[in-house]
């Protein structure tokens, strides 16, 4: 077993010191830091169902868009912390609905399947939205930029000590269990299917109270991006180029993409989506362990150990 | 004492009788042999003592109470742990990882995590398999899979033990030494073993008594030598054979 302890110590240190960087730094930073914390909340959910289980969603910006909306529908009617917790727990709500059925197909099936899920609720909300006569809509007196550099920090870290709590215990060992043999998980006492939901419910309510306090971020909400695609497929190019199980992986691949993406997003949009893509296909061929694995295999190189 | 009663039991796959009308009661400690040919319906009457597949009708109590319509980790969780005649391993977990699954889930159902690692030891111990603990499954031989599939069974805690062909594919000394392994396990930790076996030496050895199967239907049901003596198994053998 690892050592959870000290492993979330580490993620205590790490948010401390992320929470003192608004102290000292202006508002570009503050607006860089708060996109990694999101992508890091967000990864590390998806990891949660993901990395453990094997059925690798590629529709988790479901739960991010349906909490966007709770947020933006109930913004100005009731308190922003309410209209928070709402949008996490409509995620985990639509989570426990559709996961029962969702979750009894494998592979890629489970894949497109929750890639399709999206963008039918995506295109649900459009088609309501448009028959009560809402194109978009306008946020005024949204929070200031700190607050939601906070939030987004305190979410991270929620994700991550929930990614590694889950991992060193019980549980976590029976959704690994059922990601290498499910029927053989089953016939030694773990119950898969409830197993399966627990873990999907998980990983769906971080991602709803993350787009919720996205949505603030902007002025104005519109449906097609709260629910855009990219950020399924975001996620999960972080966690592959990341790699390994635990929660420092996805904090590799977060902030190696976040860079790169502020770097090259001004100058050169079209080329980050090449890039991304060419990065993901080289990862998956070349480092399927990700950032975290290269470096395990160096480091057993370097100790002139394994061949 | 009968840990085990199977009563009439049957079971169609549109139509198609796999199993029907069989019966048979297994004592507390014994060895129950299952002999048959291919698709005499051994592996299906497996599949439905384990629950992983429901009876078409008939009934299955275990330690007095029915388990038929229980799902798969339900009656493991009661005390019946089955080993999969092609092995299903959890290939990226550790051996000693494999065995913790079914301590900390199966009917020894043991939380704490330092107990259920000292519990996979010990088992892991009586097997001869200490120096693998640390090998990931997917890694082991055949032989070495194929133990790891009992060992990971007896780790539930069970008291009635399925294994299904555990010794098909090995060379004979590794049969001689599963022989072994099951008499061991069956002497030291008091289990009750239902075992379908193809390798016939091996199965009238071991077996208190052995029921044999053809078609779905029981031929026989007796202690080894009345079995080997039997003309009508003999009649089912000789007959494949001939054919």
């Amino acid at each position: 077993m690892m050592p959870v302890a000290r492993e979330i110590g580490f993620w205590i240190v790490l948010t401390v010191a992320a929470a003192a960087v608004p102290l000292g730094a202006g508002d570009y930073v503050v607006g860089v830091g708060l996109v990694l914390s999101m992508w890091l909340a967000l990864t590390q959910s998806w990891a949660v169902l993901s990395s453990m289980t094997g059925y690798v969603s590629l529709g988790h910006v479901v739960f991010y868009g349906l909490g966007s909306y709770i947020v933006i529908v109930t913004w100005q009617a009731i308190p922003l912390l309410a209209a928070i917790v709402a949008a996490g727990t409509t995620s985990a709500l639509f989570a426990l609905v559709v996961g029962l059925p969702v979750l009894r197909v494998r592979g890629p099936y489970f894949v497109i399947l929750t890639f399709g899920l999206a963008e039918l609720v995506k295109f649900a909300i459009i088609a309501f939205e448009a028959k009560i006569g809402v194109a978009s809509r306008l946020i005024f007196g949204a929070p200031d930029i700190r607050f939601i550099y906070y939030a987004l920090l305190l979410l991270a870290a929620a994700a991550s000590v929930m990614l590694t709590v889950v991992r060193g215990s019980r549980f976590g060992h029976a959704l690994r269990s059922l990601r290498e043999n499910e029927e053989a998980a089953e016939t030694v006492g773990i119950p898969i299917a409830r197993y399966k939901l627990y873990a999907y419910v998980l990983s769906a309510v971080v991602p709803g109270m993350v787009g919720g306090v996205m949505a603030l971020r902007s002025t104005y909400f519109e449906v097609s991006q709260a629910f855009d695609p990219m950020i399924s497929v975001n996620i999960i190019v972080m966690a592959v180029i990341g790699g390994g199980e635990g929660a420092r992986g996805p904090l590799l691949g977060v902030v190696f993409l976040t860079v790169l993406a502020e770097a090259l997003w001004a100058r050169a949009p079209q080329l980050y989506m090449v890039i991304l893509g060419a990065l993901l296909i080289l990862f998956v061929l070349k480092f399927p362990d990700g950032l975290v694995g290269w470096y395990a295999t160096r480091t057993r190189a370097a100790a002139g150990g394994a061949p | 004492m009968i840990l085990l009663a199977v009563d009439n039991i049957a079971k169609e796959f549109q139509g198609l009788k796999a199993l029907s009308d069989v019966s048979f009661a297994v004592n507390e400690g014994e060895i129950f042999g299952i002999m048959g040919a291919n698709g005499a319906g051994k592996t299906t009457l497996f599949g439905l003592i384990a629950g992983h597949l429901r009876p078409t009708h008939g009934d299955i109590r275990f330690r007095g109470q029915s388990i038929v319509g229980l799902r798969p980790d339900q009656v493991c969780r009661r005390g019946i742990a089955r080993t999969f005649q092609i092995v299903k391993p959890f290939g990226g977990l550790t051996v000693l990882e494999n065995l913790m699954s079914a301590a900390l889930f199966g009917a020894k159902h043991i939380h704490r995590p330092a107990l259920a690692r000292e519990h996979c030891r010990a088992i892991l111990a009586d097997l001869d398999m200490t120096q693998l603990q640390d090998r990931p499954a997917h890694a082991l031989t055949l032989s070495g899979q194929k133990k790891l599939e009992l060992a990971r069974a007896v780790a539930t805690g069970c008291r009635l033990i399925l294994l299904d062909e555990v010794m098909a594919g090995l060379t004979p000394t590794e049969v001689a030494d599963m022989l072994e392994i099951v008499r061991r396990l069956h002497r030291t930790r008091g289990l009750t073993v239902l075992l379908i076996e193809h390798v016939m030496k091996a199965l009238m050895r071991l077996s208190d008594r052995v029921l044999a199967l053809h078609l779905g239907r029981t031929v026989a049901c007796a202690p080894p030598a009345h079995i080997v003596a039997d003309p009508r198994v003999h009649e089912i053998y000789l007959g494949e054979s001939a054919a």
